[in-house]
């Protein structure tokens, strides 16, 4: 059942992809904008509205950076060009509406699915560890952007120009260092759980092995 | 800095804090202890007044939250950013390197840290000479203290009433503890 199910996920990506990331409907202005509308809609079916808005804020910056750059090349005619603003629009709609697609096909998988996947064990904890640092982290960002902001060189006495960079770059580093430690901690749980379990169902070894029993 | 007396509804916390005079902070060496039972707002206080307060004044400020085990990742990442040196390993020496790093601090809050007594005694000890005002929250009997010249100021939480699905708390400074 769990390989239907994953086969049926990788299908949907493979379709959403080949039609309108890569494939025939890429330049279709009225279709992306639809598809954008329509993977929103079932983001906050799937997810929630805070959720939703959090993938939207993500996307915001590189948006408005792709339809600043667009703009600029389009009034400059870059290489030739006269179609360099539809194409950054296009991007604009194609990169949240796959990244959105993306994380909804995601809460589809569930840890119970990773576990009756029919692969090794070890490849079984690198993924269960994966979604479990992927989802912390998820939660943990907008904690970090907080405290970033709370921190002397963003309030006064720090010039502006690239306050804003640093700021980035510290969130980045905290995440890889948060979640360093998170995947770290959760394989070594995991890999203890494995193990256990592993010992329990071998005949008798669970007296042995549980301090409780 | 002021913050004036008043009601400050925070609807996503489901409390109505209500200031019952102007707080002044940082005319003199001032240590400021949040006292109450838990749920009353005392970090919702720190988080959605004070600090928006400091910030839009441009007073510079250090904080160091109660879920001090998710924030030391970001003062690791600002270091290791911000410095030359090599970040400390240790945790004595990344608070020693944070703490000098930001001189310019005139704030220092500090919310239930002193569940690492040795570390906030430590914070005390090295930032004397540059902060003004310390603000801090503490469920300990004996909390850790910065010691003179600073003066000890309480603020005290209580609960008042129920408000339309709010817990409306009264905060109003009262004599320093026994």
């Amino acid at each position: 059942m769990v390989l239907i199910k994953f086969s049926v996920l990788v299908c949907m990506l493979g379709l959403f992809f080949g039609c309108l990331v890569f494939g025939p409907w890429y330049a279709r202005l009225d279709v992306q904008a639809a598809v954008l509308l329509l993977v929103l809609l079932a983001s906050l079916w799937r997810t929630t509205a805070r959720e939703t808005w959090g993938l939207v804020k993500f996307c915001i910056p590189f948006v408005l950076t792709l339809l600043a750059f667009g703009l600029l090349f389009h009034l400059f005619r870059l290489l030739g060009r006269d179609d360099w603003l539809r194409d950054s629009l296009i991007k604009a709609l194609v990169f949240p509406s796959s990244l959105i697609f993306l994380k909804l096909l995601l809460t589809f998988v569930t840890y119970l699915d990773l576990l009756r996947l029919p692969i090794a064990t070890a490849r079984r904890v690198d993924l269960i560890t994966f979604k479990a640092a992927l989802s912390k982290g998820g939660r943990i960002m907008a904690r970090f952007k907080w405290y970033l902001d709370t921190y002397p060189g963003s309030v006064a006495g720090q010039p502006r120009k690239g306050a804003l960079l640093r700021k980035y770059a510290c969130l980045i580093m905290a995440l890889y260092l948060y979640l360093y430690d998170e995947i770290e901690t959760s394989r070594r749980v995991m890999e203890n759980r494995m193990r256990f379990l592993s010992r329990s169902t071998d005949g008798g070894a669970l007296e042995d092995s549980h301090p409780l029993i | 800095m002021r913050i004036l007396k008043g009601s400050h509804t925070l609807r996503e916390r489901r409390l109505k804090l209500t200031l019952s005079r102007d707080l002044e902070l940082g005319e003199r060496p001032v240590w400021l202890q949040l006292a109450g039972a838990n749920g009353l707002g005392k970090t919702t206080f720190i988080e959605k007044i004070l600090i928006p307060g400091l910030k839009g004044r441009k007073i510079p400020f250090l904080y160091l939250g109660q879920d001090f085990r998710t924030q030391v990742y970001t003062l690791k990442a600002l270091l290791a950013v911000e410095l030359k040196d090599r970040v400390a390993d240790d945790m004595p020496g990344l608070l020693t390197q944070w703490v000098t790093h930001h001189r310019q601090a005139k704030v220092l809050i500090l919310d239930e840290f002193d569940k690492y007594p040795a570390h906030a005694q430590h914070i005390f000890k090295i930032s004397r000479d540059f902060i003004r005002t310390y603000v801090t929250v503490s469920h300990a009997e004996q909390p850790v203290s910065p010691g003179a010249p600073f003066d000890k100021r309480v603020l005290l939480f209580r609960p008042a009433a129920r408000e339309g699905g709010l817990l409306r708390v009264g905060i109003e400074e009262s004599g320093p503890w026994s």
